[in-house]
Order: C-alpha cells, then structure tokens, then sequence
C-alpha cells in the first residue's frame, strides 16, 4: 500500500537517494499494511521529520535521526520510504 | 507477610535491567516464559510489611501482539494480573519513549513511571515537570539515576504504598472516534467480556489478531468483529489512509502535546549522541565496516577459545582423573564403569563447554550492552539477505565454527521466530573446533602432502551446505519475506561491569539446566549400550554398540566405509564429534598415534575423504540437539535438523565416493 497525504511540493525521492544531515519530510511508505504499523509504532510514518545521520554503504543501509533517537534502516527499506527535501 | 507481584517493563535500553538489578539483588531466578524460549527473570524484594515478587518482562516499544516479546508481555499484564506495574523510560527521549506508557494507561493498567536516566537527560539540557506530568497522566511519576541508585528507594515506596491511581489520559483520535464509541458500546454489552471496552475497540481498529481471537470466543464478539472490519473499510475512505498507521499517529500526536507542556530543552542535542554518531560514520564505513566487523569477530573467536579451552583442558584432566581413581578404589567392575564411563564423564561432556559458553557469554553481553551488537547486525544485512537470511544471522554463524552451541544459543537476538529458527537450523553445519582432529587425523594420513588444502575444503563444504539448506529451507518452510532490517540504534556506552556479569551467569546457567539434562541422558544411553549385555568387554563388536556397528555398517558401504568400526565411531561421534579419532582408536586396537599406520588397511584415499564428509555434516552432537531443542521449543524442528542432516552427510558422502570411483 502507498500512503502519502496532501499535495506535495518539492522534488520527491526514495530515502536511500538522499544526502546526509538535510531535513527530510516523509511523503509516502511503499509497504504493506502490517509493515507500516511496525514503523509507525518505531515514529516512522508520513509526516515525520528525519536526518541522514550516516550512510553506510549507499544507496543502501543507512541510520536515521528522529528526534533523538537512532533508527538503523536496511537497503531494501530505504528505497521503500519516500522524502522531500524541507 | 503480605505478598504482592508488581511487573516491570519498558523501552529496551531504558536501564530495566539496571534497576531490576536494583530492585532484586542476588534474589532473582530465571527460567522461560511458558511454550517460548524467552527469558524470563523474577525476583523479591521486602520493604515495611510487603513482600514484593517483581516480574522482569521482555524490553518492548509497544504492546501490540506482533512479537514475541510484545506478546509475553501483555499477556503477562493482562493474565497475570500484576498489582502494579512499573514502566521504565529513558528521560533524555521522553518522545518516543511514552508510547509503552500510554498503550499501558489506554487498557486501564495502574502504573508508576520511573524516569530513568535523569542525569543524561540534564546533561543534555532537558528539563521535566514531574508534577505536571503526574498530575496528566495521573499516575505517580519518579526521577531516577539507576546506575547511580537514584530513586530506588522512592520507587519501592511508590510500589508498597496502598495509593492507587487511575490513569486519566484520552487521546483524541478524531476521524476514528466515532467507530470507537460504536464499537465499545457493542463491546460493553458482552457478558463475560471483562478487558477495558475502549481499548478493545481502539485494537480491533488497528487490526489486532490477538484481540479478536478473545473477542471470538463470544457469539456477540464475532458481531463486533465483523462490525469492525466495515468500519475500518469506511475509516479508511474517510481518512484515505491505513487506519493503524492513523491511530498509532494520533498517539503520538497526543505525547508530542503533552512532552511540549511538560518538558523543556535549554540546550540543543547532546553531546552523546554526536559522539556515538561519529563512531558511526567509522564503524558502519563503506569500506571499513565488513573488515571492523571481522576483527571483532577474530578477537571474540580468539578470546573465547583461548581462554576456554585451558580451563576446558583442566576440567576435562579432572574428569579424567576423577574417573581412573573410582576405577583404581572401586575396581573394574560395572558399577564402577557405570560411575566412571557414564556419569563422571557425561557431567564432564557438560562442564567442559562451560568456559567456552561462560567466556563466550561475557563478550556477547558485553557487546551487546555497549552498543555494537546492533550495528554488525546492519553491517552484514546486505549480504546475508542475498541468501535469504537476516543481518543478525551471522554472528551465530561465525560462533559456530567454534562450537555449535554458543552459536545456536546466540540466535537469540533475531526477532523474528522464522528468521531465528532459520538460523538456528543451519548452525550445525558450521564446522566447530571438535571435527577438527577428524580431518587433521584423515586428511595427514591419506593426502599427506595436500593435508591443509582438504581440511580447508571441509570447511568450506560446510558454508555451502548451510547455505543450500538455507535456501531449501527458506522456500519449504518459510516462505515469507526475511523481515527487513529497522533497528534502534542505542547510543555507544560503557558496559557496566555488573550488568554483564550477571546476564553472563543467568544466560550459562540456563545452558546448564537445559542442555545438560540432554547430554546427560545421551550418554548414559551409550554406556548401557556399550555394556549389554553384561559381562562384555566395554563398546567391543559383541557389545549391543557393536552389535549397532555391525548393523549400521552396509549402510555405509556405498560411501566406502562399511565395516563396523566406523559406523561405532559415527554413533559414539554424536555424543561428542571430539571421541570419534579416540573411538576409532580404541576399536582398532591401537593408541590414537598408532591410527596412521592401521587405517590405510581400512580406508582408501577415496574413502577416507567421504568419511571426512560423513563426520563434517551428519547428525550434529547431543549437546547442540540440545540446544536446538531448547532454543526453537519444538521436537518437530529437532527431529528435521538430525534427519536432514543424516540425509545430506550420507548422501554427499556416497555421491563424492561413487563419482570418485568413476572419475579416478
Ligand atoms: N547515565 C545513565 N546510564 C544508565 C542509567 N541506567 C542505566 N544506565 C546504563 O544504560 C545501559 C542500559 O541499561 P540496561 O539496564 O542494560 O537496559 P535494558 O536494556 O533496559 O535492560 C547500561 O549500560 C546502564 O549502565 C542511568 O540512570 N544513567
């Protein structure tokens, strides 16, 4: 299922595309419906502000700041998270 | 006295275990959850006229029944009926850390918050309102240090006192709100039904199997659950969106509001979190994470086995020797070979992996604590999901090369059962250090000038065995995608040394419990065996092993090693792959130096080479079925691991034999 919201202004693009340490808005998830609960219980959902904190072997795995918390997101997950630069 | 169970649960990482620590001191006791193989630790405190047993429930975010962990844990708070329950949170993230909490205030549970890790939270410039937030949530909230022993004594108070609390939050969750009151009106008027009505509601919304499982079990539920699946169809054309995810938001939404009202940042960011960033950016480098990550694996390995395998010496030399004195005081007679070869050495056979599982224990723990555990588990993901495996498979994989055990017993830290079975399954073929002296004796004998390059090609075998079991596996039993890989990412820090002591002896204890009533019966088992009928010479051809040999050994004629001796040498191996060079020794009648000059009148190149193969892969030993047994709960997973791999080692064993006899 793909979930965004609203109309978006702004080039959009999979996670793993993007640089380190921009602001990025959550614009849309492509998973399936018991997916997007585990990643909106973690604060991950449409809506949400991250950061590229590192990128560890792009594109691909990658950590994710929310708040203050860590996210550690594996490659097949990072195509599936659609952002826009903030 | 009186007697009350409180449970303590909370965010991994918030510092549960410190304070349960705390809490309990030395009175713990740690044991599983009933049908799964989680831990689950229990300890007593007393305080005024209170004897207070606390339950130490899994380390979960939420309280949904995805999870194993998850799953343990509301059934415990709903079944068990705990008088209170304390949530555990980490101050310096109160954002994301609230959600257990509120999932906890939702269905009704009386708790005390215990803000653990004040002083990071200061460090990093946060300061909370605890009144306010007490008086919001309407539970007793308490400022803690845990490794400081910091509001302890405040939380038993809190946790002995005869106040109770009734949690007064609602979140608003809008679009929804109207299918919630439907839905627990319905839900209120069911007989029998006694879990908060609201909450049920709110579940059956996010699509909660576990919940219309109890709610099934009332003719007027199946009406609400048919109710709910419409009203989340229409939920979701209202909204335009996944209902869950929408309520899961909304929660947030809520704790976002109330942390704005109670909490305030002087300062941005800490000062933590840019360290164990830039730690990062090194660890999880392109190009220096997979050598990083090896290294540290190197050292573990190098650690566990060097330090263990002295003390394994000193305790087998005891064993040993303990056995020739009751045969020296005794004399040679049954009961004494039954002391002796049965039950001194089957105790042996168990405490000799000790060191190894204890040292092995301590590092993992170690690793785990100060964060590094969660990062090799990313640094391996892309390749191990390439074999349809998780990131966290490799480490057990790596451990087993030493021994099986410590590698099937490090499984424990996937999440998913499917992926953990998985994993579990295909450790044995990792060749551990025991079927080391069986190539080293093999290969020296037969390809003296290539010895090196055959033990090695054992090893590889083994990698591509497990990984074609894995892949088999996989499209036979599961099916389902390996689950992709979010993780926390706890900050780095400093173990405490007292931490990981103490998970050490919980982790080797339960070990000893578990496998070691296993290995114990098993060998037991073959000394009968080897004894009857009575009067035989110990494990000779006419002794009921002997008689087994004899049976066995067409078996293995078309591999190229049908006589009895090797099929005795097989069947001895599973108690332990380390007595298959001294059983060969012993039934052909020379010390294990004297083996080189009788096995060529045996075995052939040809066929000492599909022996070798035989040894590598057929049924793993007693101690990792064990294991296996204990870590997947299941006889049925047990049972396929040995006959799939008797299956495999015999099969590749004959077709290298048969095709080696065509081709040479
Ligand atoms: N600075 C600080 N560290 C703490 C505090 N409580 C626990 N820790 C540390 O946080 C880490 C995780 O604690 P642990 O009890 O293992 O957490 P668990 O995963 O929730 O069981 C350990 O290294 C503790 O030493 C605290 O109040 N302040």
């Amino acid at each position: 299922m793909y979930r965004s919201r609203g109309r978006i202004i702004g080039r959009v693009f999979p996670l793993s595309f993007s640089d380190v340490e921009k602001e990025l808005e959550i614009v849309g998830i492509n998973a399936g419906k018991g997916l997007l609960g585990r990643l909106a219980r973690m604060g991950i959902y449409v809506g949400t502000r991250i950061r590229i904190k590192v990128i560890s072997n792009g594109p691909g795995p990658l950590i994710i700041s929310l708040g203050e918390k860590r996210i550690g997101i594996g490659r097949g997950m990072s195509n599936k998270i659609m952002v826009r630069e903030v | 006295m009186e007697e009350i169970t409180i449970a303590l649960c909370g965010n991994p990482n918030s510092g549960k275990t410190t304070v349960f620590n705390l809490l309990t001191g030395s009175r713990q006791k740690t044991g599983n959850w009933p049908g799964v193989t989680v831990e689950k630790k229990e300890g007593l405190f007393e305080k005024g006229e209170k004897r207070v047993k606390v339950v130490d429930l899994p380390g979960t975010y939420s309280l949904t029944a995805y999870s194993i962990d998850e799953k343990i844990a509301r059934d415990f708070l709903i079944n068990g009926r705990p008088d209170r329950t304390v949530v555990i949170v980490d101050s310096t993230n109160l954002e994301r850390n609230l959600y257990l909490t509120i999932e906890l205030l939702e269905m009704g549970i009386d708790c005390i918050l215990l803000l653990n890790m004040m002083d990071l939270a200061e460090k990093n410039g946060i300061r909370i309102d605890i009144d306010k937030l007490s008086k919001a949530l309407g539970i007793p909230v308490i400022p803690a240090v845990a490794i400081k022993n910091k509001g302890i004594e405040e939380l038993k108070e809190a946790i002995v006192s005869d106040k109770r609390s009734t949690p007064l939050i609602k979140v608003d969750y809008r679009i929804v709100e109207n299918s919630i009151n439907k839905l627990s009106k319905m839900i209120e008027e069911i007989d029998g039904y006694n879990l908060p009505s609201r909450w049920t509601a709110i579940k059956l919304l996010e699509g909660d199997e576990q919940v219309k499982e109890w709610l099934s079990n009332f003719s007027k539920g199946k009406e609400v659950i048919a109710l709910s699946e419409k009203e989340i169809l229409s939920c979701e054309e209202n909204i335009g969106e996944d209902v869950e995810s929408y309520i899961i938001e909304r929660r947030y939404g809520f704790i976002s509001g109330l942390v704005k009202e109670c909490q305030k940042r002087i300062s941005p960011i800490g000062e933590r979190l840019s360290i164990s960033d830039r730690i990062d950016k090194i660890v999880l480098n392109r190009w220096l994470g997979i050598p990083i990550f090896l290294f540290f694996m190197w050292l573990s390995f190098k650690l566990v086995f060097s330090l263990g395998n002295p003390i394994a010496d000193i305790i087998d030399g005891f064993f040993s020797s303990l056995s020739d004195l009751t045969k020296k005081t005794i004399g040679e007679n049954w009961i004494s070979s039954l002391i002796s070869d049965g039950i001194i050495a089957g105790v042996g056979s168990v405490l000799v992996f000790l060191p190894n599982i204890m040292i092995l224990f301590l590092i993992i723990g170690f690793l785990e604590d100060c964060g590094y555990m969660a990062r090799a588990a990313f640094v391996m993901d892309r390749l191990m999901h390439s074999l349809g495996l998780h990131g966290k498979s490799f480490i057990p994989m790596i451990l087993g090369f030493g021994c099986n055990i410590p590698g099937i017993m490090a499984c424990r830290t996937l999440d998913s059962e499917k992926d953990r079975i998985l994993t579990i399954l295909i450790n044995p073929f990792m060749s551990c250090s025991a079927r080391l002296p069986i190539y080293i004796l093999f290969a020296g004998t037969f390809f003296s000038s290539h010895a090196s390059d055959i033990v090695f090609s054992m090893y590889i075998l083994g990698i591509i065995v497990a990984i074609f079991t894995a892949i088999l596996f996989k499209s036979l039993f599961f099916k389902e995608e390996v689950s992709p890989l979010i993780m926390e990412l706890p900050p780095y820090r400093m173990p405490t040394f007292k931490n990981v002591i103490i998970q050490m002896w919980t982790r080797s204890s339960l070990f000893l419990k578990k496998a070691g009533t296993v290995i114990f019966g098993g060998v037991i088992l073959i000394w009968l065996l080897s004894s009857m009928p009575p009067g035989v010479k110990y494990a000779s051809e006419s002794s009921l092993i002997g008689r087994f040999g004899k049976i066995f050994a067409p078996i293995f004629s078309p591999a190229g090693f049908g006589f009895w001796q090797a099929a005795v040498a097989l069947i001895f191996g599973i108690l332990a792959k380390e007595i298959v060079v001294g059983t060969l020794g012993t039934l052909f009648g020379v010390e294990e130096e004297g083996l080189n000059k009788v096995l060529p009148h045996y075995f052939t190149k040809l066929s000492s080479f599909s022996f070798m193969v035989m040894s590598l892969l057929y049924i793993p030993c007693i101690a990792s079925i064990g294991a296996i047994r204990a870590e997947t709960g299941s006889w049925k997973w047990t049972a396929i691991t040995v006959f799939w791999s008797l299956f495999i080692g015999w099969t590749l064993a004959v077709i290298f034999y048969q095709l080696g006899k065509l081709l040479l």
